[in-house]
């Protein structure tokens, strides 16, 4: 009997190419449930931005007609791009269940989403079901990937999502495909662009194509659609992101709980001079590691391609002024890939996340028991550790002499 | 298309006796627009409502632009030789322009630090060329400009040792030094705000802390206790040191010339400060150039050249706020871990070194 259990339980099925066990089912099915009522479990938490914003522009979508007739309504306030807005317009004449569970459900919806693209990535990568599987339950568990929509009904996770099929495409060579989806993570978030130097790389390295850039303007325009049928202007919608990039609504301080290098030097003082400097300095950053990777001749493999990515993420996010704690969702997410890549790396995923996390715990419960510039020194230790892996991974796949 | 385009990003063409490709000189020039667009975010601040300050300040902040501009084509020079890679060259020359404590000392703050440190770093390239003796009149003006070219002495004093210069030349830092407590000190008045600074320090002397935000070992054993005691003693123990430093070096037989000269350099400008009293929060600002350059002949210590600009900007920026975030003691045993981190690295320098010239 038990023979025939284990037989059972191990015995192999065959899905077009895919090789997997009855086991691997269990394991997904478990890890799904496990997901699922952990996120019940925080359904009933109000966080002060569903109050402050959320609910007032459900509420003055809903005035509207909701829908794509909401799309038209006259905010006061408001930072979102249309996409984002007509799934909040749909909600707000939804007969079943409330704004707050709707929001959340939708949120949970793209964290399955993403958990898949991180299945498909590690399949990919070891053509073994259980470790996919494993990186889907690990994304599932991320905690800033949990509280950011389950908890805090946040959406950022539609974007990463759409980032990690992105990346899902890139490593499979299908350029035109990864920067469609790249476009459309671009449509709902500008936070999309953090990761856009590694796609300038990827670019001189012969791995993406100029025309497909055109997806990321294109991708944004579709996007508007909604709005502008509900009778928008066109300049309206394009200048939702340069509003955003002043970040007029975030200048009372340089960083909003992240824990970057403003946590060093003080969060309140200097706020105009070193908003400006700061995003020149995160620029000169970036241009400097861009020369550095784009100017050495080396051959780019998935590995390194990941470090990159969460280098120049973490570049981004630590140097750029007016970073909020959810802003590093990206290296978060690309940090548990990685580590299916490297499992030597597993304390990558970990302290990073942990840091992530310190920033929602401070938000989210007003709780700063570690003082912030301790993470902040662990997040730059672990950019560090990266940047040497970038040199070496660099240096292992040298194919010429680059100096 | 897309292919033309990035080869002829990266294919090199010959620009008089260098061989470059039209991506370096991308970097050359965004970095300098960065440079400037950073500068432009903060000239604006005044620290401090002295005189100098007011007139001066921009003014200063304009020619300190164009010598960081110099230092960073000088950095970028100096890293050529000593590693003969011109990525690591141009990456030198774009760090040194947007190096925020540079930036913030120069356009910020109106100090000009950039001047001495220029005068500073060339005088060491020059004896790393072998002109010793032009390179003590370059170590002149750069102790006439600051004081804390005064880090670098033990140098030239072991290159005389090493019969790289000659004992008359040093009258030029002995002039540098005269003249400086001349203005200073004594009667003389220049408006220069690093020198107003200075002469406000010099009249609070005996009332200033031990350690002006610098993280150094007085912020471990207290600022505000004991202060004209510790303060000579504090010299004396930094003087012993120098002499330290200089009869190890003899003594060892170590040749000091390349990156070895670099390195003295280095530690002197991590070591003295770290046991002087009355150190500001500028005083690291040579240590963090030094950093760089030498960690680019030795890319595996990139991470301590990073730890020491942030550290000199934590002090900075406990001058710009009146409080640091991070409290100052912690702050001086991670540059204490620098320094031991830094003096490790010693006997493989010098050995290479002496491998090279055998």
């Amino acid at each position: 009997m038990d023979d025939k259990i284990r037989s059972a339980l191990t015995h192999k099925i065959s899905v077009k190419k895919i090789t997997f066990t009855v086991m691997d089912i269990l394991l997904f099915l478990v890890l799904t449930g496990f997901a699922l009522i952990m996120r019940y479990a925080l359904r009933n938490v109000v966080a002060g931005d569903y109050k402050m914003f959320f609910e007032p522009w459900v509420a003055t979508l809903r005035e509207a007609g909701g829908g794509i007739k909401g799309l038209s309504a006259e905010f006061e306030y408001v930072d979102y791009t249309t996409p984002y807005l007509t799934i909040l317009s749909f909600i707000s004449i939804c007969p079943f269940l409330n704004t707050l569970l709707l929001m959340k459900l939708v949120s949970i919806f793209f964290d399955f989403v993403a958990a898949f693209a991180v299945m498909a990535i590690v399949y990919d990568r070891t053509k073994n079901m259980t470790y996919g599987i494993l990186g889907y339950g690990a994304l599932l568990m991320v905690p800033t990937v949990l509280t950011n929509g389950a908890m805090w009904a946040q959406c950022d996770i539609i974007f990463t999502s759409f980032v990690l099929w992105s990346l899902y495409f890139m490593l499979k060579d299908k350029p035109a495909w990864s920067m469609a989806f790249y476009g459309i993570a671009f449509a709902f978030k500008l936070q999309t662009l953090f990761l856009a130097p590694l796609y300038v790389i990827l670019w001189m390295k012969g791995k993406v194509k100029l025309k497909h850039f055109l997806f990321l303007p294109l991708m944004y325009v579709i996007g508007m659609i909604p709005s502008l049928l509900a009778g928008k202007s066109f300049w309206e919608l394009i200048s939702v992101y340069f509003f955003q990039a002043n970040g007029q609504m975030d200048i009372y301080a340089l960083s909003h709980k992240f824990p970057n290098i403003y946590q060093l030097i003080g969060t309140d003082s200097f706020l105009f001079e070193y908003a400006d400097a700061g995003i020149w300095v995160t620029l000169g950053a970036l241009m400097i590691l861009m020369y550095c990777f784009a100017r050495k001749q080396y051959e780019m493999n998935a590995c390194l391609l990941l470090r990159m990515g969460m280098l120049l993420t973490m570049t981004v996010v630590f140097f750029l002024p007016h970073m909020h704690e959810r802003y590093a969702i990206l290296v978060d997410v690309m940090a548990i890939v990685y580590v299916f890549f490297d499992f030597r790396k597993l304390y990558i995923p970990v302290l990073t996340i942990l840091c992530s996390f310190a920033g929602y715990t401070v938000y989210l419960a007003q709780n700063n028991i570690i003082p912030m510039y301790v993470y902040t020194i662990l997040f730059l230790l672990l950019m560090l550790d990266h940047a040497r892996a970038c040199v070496k991974g660099m240096q292992d796949g040298k194919i010429a002499v680059g100096e | 298309m897309d292919k033309k385009i990035t080869d002829f990003l990266v294919k090199e063409i010959k620009i008089g006796k260098w061989m470059l490709a039209p991506i370096d000189l991308l970097l050359f020039v965004a970095a300098a627009v960065f440079s400037v667009m950073i500068r432009i975010s903060v000239v604006d601040y005044t620290a401090i409502e002295l005189p100098a300050f007011v007139k001066y300040g921009n003014m200063l902040s304009f020619v300190t632009g164009i010598t960081d501009l110099l230092l960073a084509v000088l950095g970028s020079l100096i890293v050529y030789d000593l590693t003969e890679r011109k990525i690591r060259a141009f990456l030198t020359y774009a760090i040194l322009l947007m190096l925020p404590v540079l930036c913030a000392s120069c356009a910020m703050w109106g100090m000009g630090d950039s001047i001495y440190i220029f005068f500073a770093v060339l005088s060491l390239y020059l004896l790393m060329k072998g002109k010793g003796n032009a390179s003590l009149v370059s170590y002149g003006i750069s102790l006439f400009l600051s004081r804390y070219a005064f880090f670098l002495l033990p140098v030239y004093a072991i290159a005389f040792m090493q019969k790289k210069n000659k004992l008359m030349y040093f009258i030029f830092p002995f002039c540098g030094v005269w003249f400086r407590n001349g203005i200073v000190h004594q009667s003389g008045y220049l408006p220069v705000p690093s020198f107003e600074m200075e002469r406000l320090f010099v009249k609070l002397r005996g009332e200033s802390l031990l350690s002006q935000n610098w993280p150094n070992i007085f912020q471990m054993i207290g600022t505000d206790k004991f202060i004209q005691e510790y303060s000579l003693v504090a010299k004396v123990a930094a003087a012993s040191l120098m002499l330290l430093v200089i009869m190890l070096v003899l003594l060892r037989s170590w040749e000091m010339r390349g990156e070895g000269i670099w390195y003295v350099g280095l530690v002197l400008s991590i070591l003295i400060p770290y046991v002087m009293p009355q150190m500001d929060e500028r005083a690291g600002l040579l240590s963090c150039v030094l950093y760089l350059l030498f960690a680019m002949k030795h890319p595996d210590l990139y991470y301590l050249a990073i730890v020491q600009v942030i550290i000199t900007y934590i002090s900075f920026s406990a001058y710009f706020r009146g409080e640091s975030v991070i409290p100052l003691s912690a702050v001086a045993l991670a540059e204490l871990f620098v320094l031991l981190l830094t003096i490790r690295r010693a006997d493989h320098v010098f050995k290479v070194q002496q491998e090279e010239a055998r």
